[in-house]
């Protein structure tokens, strides 16, 4: 089978038009397998060594690929790794994807900007490997900060110093703004904090709990719960507080709000009707309304993906289970055991956390077409409510 | 001549850097937060935050800068408070449609004495993912209502908490039911809505580790401190 690199790219990219004549029957298989989404793609990766090695393929592990041996694999990365990194993508038959060089920086980035254009080569959508997270690291004597790091754990850097119990950071998507609940000031209040100049502001400090807060796509509002009237109730008002407005007036109390993509929605939780259960509200007030989630009874932290076409969530039974729900309700799809779930930019891979029965809290990484799961390796304190820069 | 003229240029110039710079100096150990009364301790947050150019394309995130340390200028605001004043001193009307009462401003609870032990054997217990106060648990709130009713200066916190099965964030809010439908049995006990503060922990402060339901049914609870005037 001799394909050009063009014949190659467009069959990975198109699996009906499958071309008759010049392509034998192995070459169909090949590209089936690779346009499936919910199939990993075999893989081969040589030449590279030491950290450059271990990172790509942890990236690419988590992108949905599968490292096997080049004799199974339909494409070979391969290259070399020095001050200089040079990677390449090719089929089997030696037809080139990707042929590139990348320097000027540490090893852990080369990799995961070859990892990132190796992604795209294969599958057409941006990788992740280049992204951080943000998230609460938790001590024994209930006290924590909130980190930001790679999002693979790695460079992690404590961007709270408070020593006070600290909860649900929330990262404006396409923004440096950073929201979340401290007990800094003897009671559960929200800041917002720049991420860039360090500076911060209270955005809710009233009687009663103030908590859960979620940074409107562009950052420059913020949805969160108060109790200041009375119940737990689902507020909004800009980074900095001002222009606070009162969005639900339930019976029973609201908690967990995230935004749709486009800021237009508010999805959240309600126990309204008994158990907790999704709703959702245009940001700038209505009506709410009810989010069908068939197949499961409770539904809690709800994350919209940044394509707008699901919702991600919690939901409780024996022990907590990650779920998919199409944004507008319906058939709800169970992925893997874990809680709080936070979408990347790709709307394909979730970070969740893990709580282990009598274990520490920790993070992994869910592959949502494969449903494979890979832990992300950090070692400090309990780790929970990840929320991904996107 | 020309030289006198440089030094005294020189020493001009040397005494306006150190005024500019010299001026600009934050306290160590001082976290000021924008909003705040009060600058609050912090524990050696870092004082001089960098300011890295900024990017605009968001999936490459600059570098993060340390934790808000700047001055703090305005005072907190209480916009839209009305905090319930002229209530008679036994039948209260809720002050909101859903039959709510609204919370007093924080600042009426500043400065009070806490007292955590006064009222230990007020503890209210709830059942799993439940925020009813339960006709045997209100009892226990009688020691509560007439240590208020005998100083009518003292005022109380009712916290929230909730054992470790639930989401974290829809405990904080469960935890903060629990911590109101304990402060509406005191209102109908008679206690001025005023003297009564919530505050919700989720499942952050745990009465008991351990993953039993002997251990849950512990921390599925509400704490009453007494808050007692400095004086």
């Amino acid at each position: 089978m001799n394909l050009n690199r063009r014949q190659f790219s467009a069959a990975l990219l198109a699996a009906a038009a499958v071309p008759s004549g010049t392509f034998a029957a192995d070459a169909t298989l090949t590209v089936n397998k690779l346009v499936d989404p919910s199939k990993l793609i075999p893989i081969a990766i040589s030449g590279f060594t030491g950290e450059v090695l271990s990172t790509l393929r942890f990236d690419l592990e988590v992108a949905g690929c599968s490292v096997v041996s080049a004799d199974q694999a339909v494409a070979l990365v391969h290259g070399t790794n020095g001050a200089r990194l040079e990677g390449f993508v090719s089929d089997r038959a030696k037809n080139y994807l990707l042929t590139k060089g990348y320097a000027g920086a540490g090893a852990r980035q080369l990799a995961h900007a070859f990892a990132d254009d190796v992604v795209f080569a294969l599958t057409r959508t941006r990788g992740i490997a280049q992204t951080r997270v943000a998230f609460k690291s938790k001590a024994a004597n209930n006290t924590g900060e909130i980190f930001v790091a790679d999002y693979d754990g790695h460079n992690a850097v404590a961007v709270t110093r408070d020593g006070s119990i600290i909860a649900a950071p929330s990262w404006g998507p396409g923004s440096q703004w950073l929201a979340y609940t401290s007990y800094k000031l003897n009671n559960p209040d929200i800041f917002s904090h720049n991420l860039v100049t360090g500076e911060r502001h209270i955005v809710a400090r009233y009687g009663g709990s103030n908590m859960s807060p979620a940074v409107a796509p562009g950052g420059r509002l913020v949805a969160m719960i108060l109790s200041k009237d009375g119940k737990p109730d689902l507020y909004v008002a800009d980074i900095h507080g001002r222009g606070l407005q009162q969005l639900t007036r339930s019976r029973e109390g609201v908690s967990s709000p995230c935004w749709s993509p486009d800021g237009q929605w508010i999805c959240y939780v309600s126990n309204d009707e008994g158990p907790a259960l999704l709703y959702r509200i245009p940001a700038n007030g209505g009506a709410p309304q009810r989010l069908r989630t068939t197949g499961v009874f409770n539904a809690t932290e709800p994350d919209w993906s940044p394509d707008g076409k699901s919702i991600a969530f919690t939901t409780q039974g024996g022990g907590f289970d990650i779920c998919v729900v199409p944004a507008g309700g319906g058939e709800v799809q169970r992925l893997c055991a874990g809680q709080d779930p936070t979408w990347a930019p790709n709307s394909r891979t979730i970070m969740f956390c893990k709580r282990g029965r009598g274990g520490p809290l920790s993070l992994s990484l869910l592959d949502v077409p494969t449903k494979r799961v890979k832990d992300v390796p950090l070692n400090f304190g309990n780790c929970s409510q990840p929320t991904w820069a996107r | 001549m020309n030289r006198s003229l440089f030094l005294k240029f020189a020493v001009l110039t040397l005494l306006s850097a150190v005024a500019i710079t010299g001026c600009k100096k934050t306290p160590k150990n001082v976290t000021p937060i924008y909003g705040a009364k009060t600058n609050v301790d912090g524990r050696g947050g870092p004082t001089d935050p960098t300011f890295p150019q900024t990017s605009t394309n968001p999936r490459t995130p600059p570098t993060i800068g340390p934790g808000g340390d700047l001055p703090s200028t305005t005072p907190i605001r209480p916009e839209t408070f009305n905090p319930p004043t002229s209530n008679p001193p036994t039948n209260f009307t809720p002050t909101n449609p859903e039959g709510g009462f609204r919370s007093a401003e924080l600042g009426e609870f500043e400065g009070m004495l806490t007292d955590r032990e006064a009222l230990r054997g007020s503890t209210v217990h709830f059942d799993y993912d439940k925020s009813v106060v339960k006709a045997t648990e209100v009892v226990k709130l009688q020691e509560a209502v007439k240590a208020l009713k005998a100083n009518p200066n003292f005022k109380l916190l009712v916290e929230g908490h909730c054992d470790e099965r639930g989401t974290e964030e829809y405990n904080r809010a469960l935890g903060e039911r629990r911590a109101l439908s304990v402060r509406a049995q005191l209102i109908k006990s008679g206690i001025a809505p005023t003297r009564l503060r919530t505050l919700s922990y989720g499942e952050d402060k745990p009465a008991e580790l351990g993953h039993t339901e002997a251990a849950w049914a512990k921390n599925r609870r509400s704490e009453l401190v007494l808050l007692k005037p400095k004086n």
